[in-house]
């Protein structure tokens, strides 16, 4: 399927659905930009297993990667 | 004669200890730089000259009555305008909240204060820490100390500036894409982005909980390592704050690098750097190699997208926090800041959580890739020269983008995968201004990037 970008005018009817003032359709071109961006980002992962994960495991996982007290692993 | 203001954070902490200095002299020199560098660089918000002098006398006071000294007692500090300090007006470097006073402080603040540190002012940032360059259209863009044409970077400006200029020991800043990292390689100083959960973020701005670090910044490694321990450690007020025992950081500092294995990626992060950085590193690197350390070269699993996976994060988190604001009181918003401040609305909600659960299994892919391969990762903290102000400006032009999109192109990665990154001064690029190295390890692995940024500080 081919991939369509964010347009200003998707942007603009978030805003009028969510009551976000926009100041102007370059704010509007701006967000998408940036936004597209990071949808992109997430899109462009290849396949990881996400049923077995959840946010909150974030920070036990850092402490489980640390090292030991003498640095070692 | 000595230069008070000019001493390091762990020396004139010695000296007000042993006598050889009051905390009141110290003060003193302090306040005087502070108030003739605000006027160069508008890095303060706020100088409170009999606030900081009334600390200073009680500091004094209490060592001549042979009171437990802290080990910070009677040292002047200065902070990022994000931290709350009980009726004390915290702005978040915007006008949006108003007259707003804190009813409590901030865990950070209370630490450095039974640590015996006082404050001289509250420091300049980006308006709501949304931005990398130093601008603020509120209350004036803080300028870089080294030269003000140059930009102090963000979002932690006028902790950079402030601490290179000497108008403060220390400062504390946060880092949710690089912004205590990029103030400390504009300014030439050093600065610490510890691991997620490493210092607790009570009573400080939120911009995107997920990702949000709480960093120092300081003149040299040791004093870095100094306000690090202070700050660092679990508090019940943060339920992301790590239980993890505090090591001594500044007691490991000498052990030097011989055997140490130094990672230096081949793909991405010198994918945009200017010739004058590279030569800078590879610097750098020959001097720990010099010193025992083998270089490693390695590639970097997803590097490319990792930078944008955190602003995925940072958008939705920070359009959810400024929903209300946006709608009520958008008016208040400088217009940059109320575009960053928006587009996590274009975001879908489903791509945010995946973003999300992502970061776990990406960081363990990260970690057992890179460092079962080296133990440091040594990178350009900055890819490019530190730009001028100009050139970073919204009147830049099409360059403008670009420019801001390689400030945080090598730091941003580690604010998704939450690891901790420390800058460090390295040497000067083409336009005379300092490089920086980005020194990165596994989870909580501080005290190894603080013994390795100590031994590139002996690289002649």
């Amino acid at each position: 399927m081919d991939h369509e970008a964010l347009s200003a005018r998707v942007v603009e009817a978030i805003a009028r659905a969510t009551d976000l003032p926009l100041a102007s359709a370059a704010d509007a071109a701006r967000i998408a930009v940036g936004a597209q961006s990071a949808i992109d980002a997430v899109r462009a992962v290849g396949h990881l297993e996400l049923f077995e994960t959840e946010p909150a495991d974030f920070l036990p996982a850092l402490e489980q990667l640390a090292p030991g007290p003498d640095g070692s692993r | 004669m000595t230069d008070v203001a000019a001493l390091g954070l762990v020396d004139v902490a010695e000296r007000i200890r042993d006598g050889s200095l009051t905390s009141v002299a110290v003060t003193e020199a302090v306040l005087a730089r502070a108030e003739r560098e605000q006027a160069r660089l508008n890095c303060f918000l706020a100088i409170d000259r009999d606030g900081a002098l009334r600390a200073a006398e009680q500091a004094d006071r209490l060592r001549a009555a042979g009171q437990a000294l802290g080990p910070l007692h009677g040292v002047p500090l200065a902070h990022k305008d994000m931290f709350d300090v009980a009726g004390r007006l915290v702005r978040y470097g915007s006008r949006v909240r108003g007259a707003h006073r804190a009813t409590a402080t901030a865990t950070v603040i209370e630490r450095l204060e039974s640590a015996g540190a006082l404050r001289v002012g509250t420091l300049n940032m980006a308006e709501f820490a949304l931005g990398p360059t130093g601008h603020n259209a509120i209350w004036g863009d803080c300028r870089n100390a080294l030269d003000p044409d140059y930009m102090a970077g963000g979002s932690s400006s006028g902790s950079g500036a402030a601490v290179a200029a000497c108008a403060a020991y220390g400062a504390l800043g946060s880092d949710t894409g690089g912004s205590v990292r990029i103030p400390a390689a504009a300014n030439g100083v050093v600065g610490i982005k510890p691991t997620y959960g490493r210092i607790p973020r009570h009573g400080s701005m939120r911009l995107a909980p997920s990702i949000d670090v709480i960093g120092v910044l300081a003149r040299s490694v040791r004093d870095a390592a100094r306000l690090l321990r202070i700050v660092a450690g679990h508090d019940v007020r943060d339920a992301q704050s790590s239980r993890l025992p505090v090591p001594d950081y500044e007691s490991l500092l000498d052990h030097g690098v011989y055997g140490l294995r130094i990672g230096v990626p081949r793909n991405y992060f010198f994918d945009v750097a200017t010739e004058d950085v590279r030569v800078a590193m590879q610097r750098s690197l020959d001097g720990l190699r010099a010193q025992g350390a083998q270089i490693v070269e390695l590639d970097v699993p997803h590097a490319q997208p990792l930078a944008e996976l955190s602003r995925a994060i940072v958008y939705s988190e920070a359009s959810g926090l400024h929903a209300r604001w946006l709608r009520e009181r958008g008016d208040a918003y400088s217009p940059q800041v109320r575009v960053r401040a928006s587009t996590g609305f274009a975001i879908p909600a489903a791509l945010y959580y995946e973003a999300l659960l992502l970061r776990v299994p990406m960081l363990r892919r990260f970690v057992s890739e890179v460092f079962s391969r080296c133990d440091v990762l040594h990178t350009p903290t900055l890819p490019i020269p530190t730009p001028t102000l100009a050139e970073v400006d919204v009147g830049a032009g099409e360059t403008l983008w670009r420019t801001l999109s390689r400030l945080v192109h090598c730091t941003a990665p580690f604010n998704f995968l939450g690891l901790p990154a420390l800058a460090v001064p390295a040497a000067p690029a083409a336009n005379g201004m300092p490089t920086s190295v980005q020194l990165v390890g596994r989870p909580f692995s501080e005290p190894l990037l603080l013994r390795v940024a100590a031994a590139h500080e002996r690289v002649p």
